[in-house]
């Protein structure tokens, strides 16, 4: 029998049968595998703690619900960061499902954990935190909302923003002490329109598909931070010394990741020992 | 006026505008000079993937992408339709059918109009069939179609996100050749390990020069290697300048 | 002569509005700025409106398909209520209305969930098939997959350090090197694309026909 024979009889449906049961078991009895902090997301944590009092960040939702829990919880993460601080937070959506997104997070949801309550912060909406909504354009969003962060003149319940006192000093691009973005793409378009010109610090919450390619921008200082996958939010969650959904679900990620280098090997070993057959 | 901190852009800008520019106009148009590209094994490989669908008597399958026109992916999609027109064009000529799918609505016209045209100009208007331009919102869909159809080659050129592994896959579960084509840089492994043959980055844009061999198209290219070779010197220099501890050059592209 | 000039039209607006967005981004001039603006929120709707282009063309295959009781009629009317329902819904009661994100939380979540938990099945499958020893690429190629997996479950860091030390070389020196120098050249290849295209040489997104000319 020769070895691609070997390896095309076995159907490949038993190796989902045990991703399947690899994943399972972890949720159904967490085993709390240990992790450590990686220094990417070390540096994007001490530089939101770095922030003085009363900087604007802006949180943005660009990611959508196929992405699930992997940005999804970057996204919490985040977000009870910027309200645990003496920041000035305005949220506002780049991506159409950003609204939903947003609500899912408050109201908690599968993917992004426990419900978010700003007022368990002390923190008021419009002097604290405020909600700009959905701006359509991607690319051009971003460059209309840099040169006018009123752009979209009331917030997403319709209230003025003149009325919102934490909009008073969010006019431009220059009142931004930091972005931090959530989403699947778009990331150099948002570097060359908020970094390139402004040099407006950024952080990426970026899928683990999408991450090679920003740490060249990580390196030539072009990003400041990065969190990466859910293990990035993980890794959030234990600095900001509240476990929650990220890091319940690394159980999986980690025997997820060492089935798929199983699998690697045992498919090369079925491969050579089926060509040294082949050659006796 | 200027905005100044995008002058070094604009410099930039203006260079390769200059370079590309003269080679179109210059080499391409008036001198109707034809360079030679390298071999694309995958675009060799598009011939011998429609004659294996035409001996199994199964049909192609073939997507330019999922990025919309307004992205800035959006010059890939637009290689990826005069790819297309090439594939249509074989598959009309050894009358092989088929099957179009894009996940856009402002590109899925485009489709349509590049297969009616490929098939018209090959003499078969009649052989055309708009049903076989699929608009799947969700191109992930794609998947079960292709299983479904059991295609023999899947085509897959163009920007990609996620669904294209799904594809990949789906084309080789139905035991079709793969030929992929991308240059969003997150899909390039997917693409590079699962695909029979694969065209990577820039060379999507060069295979329709490569097929072609127009004059323009191939002074296009020979444009991009000359902005190239600009960049490589900057490179060169900046890392030369830099490690001898003069960073003005790394500073100034900061 | 008409099929002539309107493609004569058309290129003229290309070019015109293409430059004129290019010539914005590097100039500070209110006027020009608040019409590019302008241009930029005009193509976002045109290209909102495609959408109905789309949602037709669904409704009319499947309605087509559902008349002619064609392979699998049934998902297809699971498949109009499903794209008609939350539109209708979404359109009268806005995103914030209390069916409309039922069925975003409650439905679209969950699938758009699943679709992409597919991938993890599928990079799998393809692991298993395509990672092979078989020259000196295949080789670099699995044990650099090997490690970067590693690297990714934080339990081999834990276990050794050196998984976290070789993944991180890996990522920040060895692929962002090549993805460096697959970045410029994309970069110039749109770039080439999109003069092409301004320049009336590249002709494809017209779709014009031109009829058999061969």
């Amino acid at each position: 029998m020769s070895s691609g024979t070997a390896i095309s009889r076995i159907d490949v449906r038993y190796l989902f049968l045990a991703l399947l049961i690899v994943s399972a078991i972890p949720i159904m009895s967490p085993m709390g595998l240990p992790m450590v902090v990686s220094p990417l997301t070390k540096k994007s944590f001490n530089f939101i703690e770095g922030l003085p009092a009363g900087s604007v960040v802006i949180l943005d939702a660009q990611h959508s619900t196929g992405y699930g829990p992997e940005l999804g919880t970057q996204y919490a993460a985040v977000f009870k960061h910027l309200l645990a601080r003496p920041l000035k937070v305005v949220l506002v959506a780049f991506g159409a499902e950003g609204p939903q997104l947003y609500a899912m997070t408050l109201e908690g949801s599968t993917i992004s954990g426990p419900p978010i309550d700003p007022n368990r912060y002390g923190k008021k909406y419009g002097t604290d935190y405020v909600w700009l909504g959905y701006i359509p354009g991607t690319v051009t969003a971003f460059a209309a909302f840099a040169s006018n962060s009123w752009l979209t003149k009331t917030d997403a319940a319709g209230t003025a923003l003149e009325q919102l006192p934490i909009m008073q000093n969010c006019k431009t691009v220059k009142d931004w002490a930091l972005v931090v973005s959530v989403s699947g793409g778009q990331f150099e378009q948002m570097i060359a329109q908020w970094y390139s010109a402004y040099k407006t610090p950024i952080i990426f919450g970026a899928p683990g598909v999408s991450a090679p390619r920003l740490y060249s921008y990580i390196d030539a200082g072009q990003l400041t931070g990065m969190l990466v996958s859910i293990g990035g939010a993980a890794e959030y969650e234990l600095l900001l010394k509240g476990p929650a959904l990220a890091v319940s679900l690394m159980d999986v990620l980690n025997l997820a990741q060492i089935l798929v280098v199983v699998a690697m090997i045992a498919g090369n070993a079925i491969h050579f020992i089926g060509r040294s057959k082949e050659k006796k | 006026m200027l905005v100044g901190a995008r002058m070094l852009a604009l410099g930039l800008l203006v260079v390769c505008l200059g370079i590309l520019t003269y080679m179109i106009i210059v080499q391409g148009e008036r001198k109707r000079k034809v360079y030679s590209i390298r071999r694309l094994a995958a675009m060799d490989a598009c011939e011998e993937a429609v004659g294996r669908a035409v001996e199994m008597g199964r049909p192609i399958h073939y997507t330019p992408g999922t990025a919309q026109l307004t992205m800035a992916e959006a010059p890939q999609t637009i290689a990826a339709l005069s790819i297309l027109e090439y594939v249509a064009r074989l598959a009309a000529k050894y009358n092989a059918r088929i099957i179009t799918t894009s996940q856009y609505p402002e590109v899925y016209p485009l489709c349509v109009e590049v297969v009616r045209e490929a098939y018209l100009s090959s003499g078969k208007a009649d052989q055309f069939r708009e049903e076989d331009v699929v608009y799947l919102p969700q191109l992930k869909a794609a998947a079960g179609l292709m299983q479904r159809e059991r295609v023999a080659a899947n085509f897959m050129i163009g920007a990609f996100w996620h669904e294209s592994l799904v594809l990949a896959e789906a084309g080789a579960a139905a035991g079709a050749i793969n030929i992929g084509g991308v240059a969003t840089m997150h899909q390039l492994p997917f693409m590079v390990a699962c695909c029979d043959y694969c065209l990577i980055g820039e060379e999507l844009f060069a295979a329709s020069a490569y097929i072609t061999k127009d004059p323009v198209a191939t002074s296009t290219i020979v444009g991009q290697d000359y902005i190239k070779a600009v960049s490589l010197g900057l490179i060169v220099l900046g890392t030369l300048l830099s490690t001898v501890g003069m960073p003005q050059l790394w500073n100034l592209f900061r | 002569m008409a099929r002539f000039q309107l493609r004569s039209v058309a290129l003229t607006i290309t070019f015109v509005l293409g430059f004129l967005m290019i010539v914005e981004y590097f100039i500070s001039f209110k006027s020009i700025n608040d019409l590019a603006a302008n241009i930029r929120d005009a193509a976002t709707v045109i290209i909102g409106l495609a959408s109905i282009v789309g949602v037709g063309n669904i409704t009319r295959n499947h309605l087509r398909n559902i008349s002619r009781r064609g392979d699998n009629w049934i998902p297809s009317i699971i498949m109009l209520v499903s794209v008609w329902i939350p539109l209708v819904i979404g359109l009268l009661g806005t995103q914030n209305h209390p069916i409309y994100r039922y069925v975003f939380v409650n439905l679209f979540n969950p699938v758009g969930n699943a679709f992409f938990a597919v991938l993890g099945f599928y990079i799998l499958s393809g692991a298993w098939r395509a990672f092979r020893v078989k020259s000196l690429d295949g080789t670099v190629m699995v044990l650099c997959a090997a490690l970067i997996f590693l690297k990714n479950a934080p339990v081999a860091g834990y276990l050794w350090s050196g998984f976290n030390d070789i993944g991180a070389w890996i990522m920040n020196v060895f692929q962002a090197a090549g993805y460096r120098g697959i970045i410029i050249g994309v970069a110039i290849g749109s770039i080439t694309t999109g003069l092409r295209i301004l320049l009336g040489r590249e002709t494809g997104y017209l779709a014009e026909r031109r009829g058999g000319q061969e």
